[in-house]
């Protein structure tokens, strides 16, 4: 993967709490117009490290590079649009109250509005209270706000909980779409199978340190497994 | 405003009026305003019935702590216990929901946000100052009398306690991880102040009056009395500001460590403190009071100024007997205010006994020292001290031509409005809830 692409670099990330490492030293790319993913299981830093990128949560060292230039904590909401897990927007409104506020915000136009609502599919949901949605309606709401966030960069933390697997593909065509148009994704799975169907690369973490990055093939030649799919690369590299 | 701002305010203040905690509070100051009020009225009206007929009577009969101070003085119990968790909701909320998070990264900055959730809970409180706007409207139709001076000497000190009160809140809100922890911590700083000013009024001697400086609740007590004291306007200021900024501080820079923070806090701190204590070495005032009840006659007020040296004062009362109160009140802390350069000390000779009489003979024998000259007096009066203090100056006790205060005595019968505040106003408040909290008519996915 080229320097010059990249969009988005990550040197040197360690975070600490107390006297266990959360982080250690990862350092990963991001490259324009790609879904790049972030693997790990529960508990290997994916949450954290998406947190320290977008400015929420202070690390203990290592820097944030956007378009080559260090962005400090402060002014990352610029470039980076963060989707917590487990957001519940207002959760004794209307979605369709939530919705005309964050596009209020973010300025957006009519066309874009309904677009968005057509194709995370929240239309039939925007009379009920967000509190009352299910999971995977919480979830596409969520969503909704990431692709009306007017920031180039998104990182989107479990996007596809409480989704079944018809719902997971559909919003996997809604990022690779979101991605084709020029917009940059890093998303944090814990689901192997969904990160093989839907990123262009790969960082894998496990304990909080870098396993390794780059495309399935890349990892399938540090694993020394060819032709196999990614649960069985990451086994064989963690 | 641009527009993003203009949005979030809207959606803060929906969401703050759909909340239950400002339903309950707008219901709860409706019924206790209007309970009070209805209480003062009908006390007044009863002394009134004798104050008409004799204008001796009549002097005593004072709208504003016959009837202002009780109805606001609900005020302070709602500001206590119910606005808290207004400010707390605000903030606590949409840190347990995540939607902080994502308000961090709006294209606005945090600090407008925060301010504006600040304005947006200020507001409610004003809200909840409604029901005491209509008992005084009610009270000026039925001829009673309010002067301006003293309303808003005491608004402005109920509106510096909600102030200080708000910043506290946001504080605890923005350290803690969830409402209900930031609730019991907001109460125990509240309701501990309240605490501190009890056992200062009950035990004035003890070391507990060392620390009635802490106590929110004692700031409030002269704007009671008409006097607007620059020491308490300061008080609850550096209090909600230090706290206010702080929690402004904490919360907006969740990228930054929690000693860089904390470095950023503690500067605020400082500087609000220094500005503060600062501020403390010119002490001002202004008495308010239509009845000048915090000051001397303005003749006597400009002789005392015209006392260039130390004037000591000893006290030989103990600070639990009511004549230790009577001459605090109605000469040393006039003094104080009058006189440049005044000290006043308090001397232990010993202790009134069971039924007020001194076991000492020396007990009540205060003592006034001017220039070596000194001279003494049982009396608590200041129509008696003054001329003490005069032949001490050796100046001559000025003639005092002001016109004493009349009095404003009216029969009024408040019970028939009780609706207004029980029923009505209670009711226009769950319509505005009910108003935001409402799903509004949705017709497909095209409505605004």
């Amino acid at each position: 993967m080229s320097m010059e692409s990249s969009v988005f670099q990550a040197k040197e990330i360690s975070k600490r709490y107390g006297n266990s490492f959360a982080l250690t030293n990862i350092s990963f790319t991001l490259t324009a117009g790609q879904v790049t993913g972030l693997i790990g299981p529960n508990g290997s830093g994916k949450t954290t490290l998406l947190e320290i990128g977008a400015g929420l949560l202070p690390a203990d060292s290592g820097i944030v590079q956007v378009s080559g230039r260090n962005v400090p904590p402060t002014e990352r909401r610029n470039h980076l649009f963060y989707l917590p897990d487990h957001l519940i927007p207002y959760p004794d409104c209307a979605a369709m109250k939530v919705r005309n506020f964050f596009c209020d915000v973010f300025s957006i136009d009519f066309q874009t509005r309904e677009r968005i609502t057509e194709l995370t599919g929240i239309g039939p949901v925007l009379g009920k209270r967000v509190g009352q949605l299910s999971k995977g309606f919480k979830k596409r709401l969520g969503l909704a706000i990431s692709l009306w966030s007017p920031q180039p960069i998104l990182l989107l933390d479990e996007p596809f909980d409480g989704f079944d697997l018809r719902q997971t593909l559909s919003i996997m065509e809604v990022l690779k779409d979101t991605a084709k148009a020029g917009r940059t994704l890093l998303l944090s799975i814990h689901q192997l199978m969904d990160a093989e169907r839907v990123c262009d690369r790969l960082v894998l973490l496990n304990q909080g340190r870098l396993v390794a990055q780059g495309n399935l093939d890349d990892l399938r030649n540090q694993a020394k497994t060819p032709g196999s799919g990614l649960e069985e690369v990451f086994l064989a590299l963690t | 405003m641009r527009s993003p701002e203009k949005a979030i305010f809207r959606k803060e203040l929906g969401d703050l009026f759909s909340a239950r905690s400002t339903l309950s509070l707008f219901v709860l100051s409706s019924f206790l305003i209007g309970y009070g009020f209805i209480q003062a009225v009908d006390l007044f009206t009863e002394a009134s019935r004798a104050a008409i007929d004799h204008k001796e009577l009549a002097s005593g009969m004072n709208p504003f702590e016959g009837i202002l101070v009780p109805t606001l003085g609900s005020l302070y119990l709602i500001t206590t216990l119910l606005f808290p968790f207004v400010a707390i909701h605000s903030i606590s909320n949409e840190r347990q929901t995540s939607t902080l998070k994502i308000l961090l990264q709006l294209p606005v900055p945090f600090s407008r946000i925060l301010l504006i959730k600040w304005v947006g809970v200020f507001f409610c409180w004003f809200l909840s100052t409604v029901p005491a706007l209509l008992a005084i409207g009610l009270w000026l139709a039925w001829g009673g009398h309010v002067n301006v001076g003293e309303y808003f000497t005491l608004m402005l000190g109920h509106a510096l306690y909600a102030f200080a009160i708000l910043g506290i809140s946001f504080l605890i809100a923005a350290i803690t991880q969830s409402s209900a922890s930031a609730a019991l911590l907001v109460l125990a700083v509240t309701l501990g102040s309240w605490v501190l000013d009890f056992s200062v009024s009950s035990h004035s001697g003890s070391w507990v009056k060392s620390l009635s400086f802490l106590s929110l609740t004692a700031s409030i007590r002269p704007f009671e009395r008409g006097l607007v004291l620059s020491e308490s306007v300061i008080r609850l200021l550096v209090v909600g500001l230090v706290t206010g900024l702080s929690g402004f501080l904490w919360l907006s820079q969740p990228g930054a460590s929690a000693k860089s923070r904390l470095r950023k806090v503690a500067a605020v701190a400082m500087t609000c403190l220094f500005i503060g204590i600062a501020s403390s070495f010119v002490p001002l005032h202004a008495d308010l009071s239509e009845d000048r009840r915090n000051s001397f006659a303005a003749e006597h007020e400009t002789l005392l100024r015209n006392i260039q040296g130390k004037l000591k004062i000893r006290i030989a009362l103990s600070p639990d007997d009511p004549r230790f109160k009577d001459i605090q009140r109605n000469v040393l802390s006039k003094l104080e205010r009058a006189v440049p350069d005044v000290s006043v000390s308090v001397v232990t000779t010993g202790k009134s006994s069971m039924f007020g009489v001194g076991a000492d003979d020396a007990y009540g024998l205060n003592e006034f020292e001017y220039q070596g000259k000194i001279e003494t007096s049982r009396s608590t009066s200041p129509k008696e001290l003054l001329p003490v203090i005069y032949r001490l100056a050796g100046m001559n006790a000025p003639e005092v031509s002001s016109t004493a205060y009349s009095g404003y005595p009216l029969i009024a019968n408040a019970s028939p409005f009780g609706w207004l505040f029980y029923l009505a106003l209670p009711l226009c408040f769950l319509f505005l809830w009910w108003w935001h909290h409402r799903i509004p008519n949705f017709h497909g996915g095209n409505s605004k």
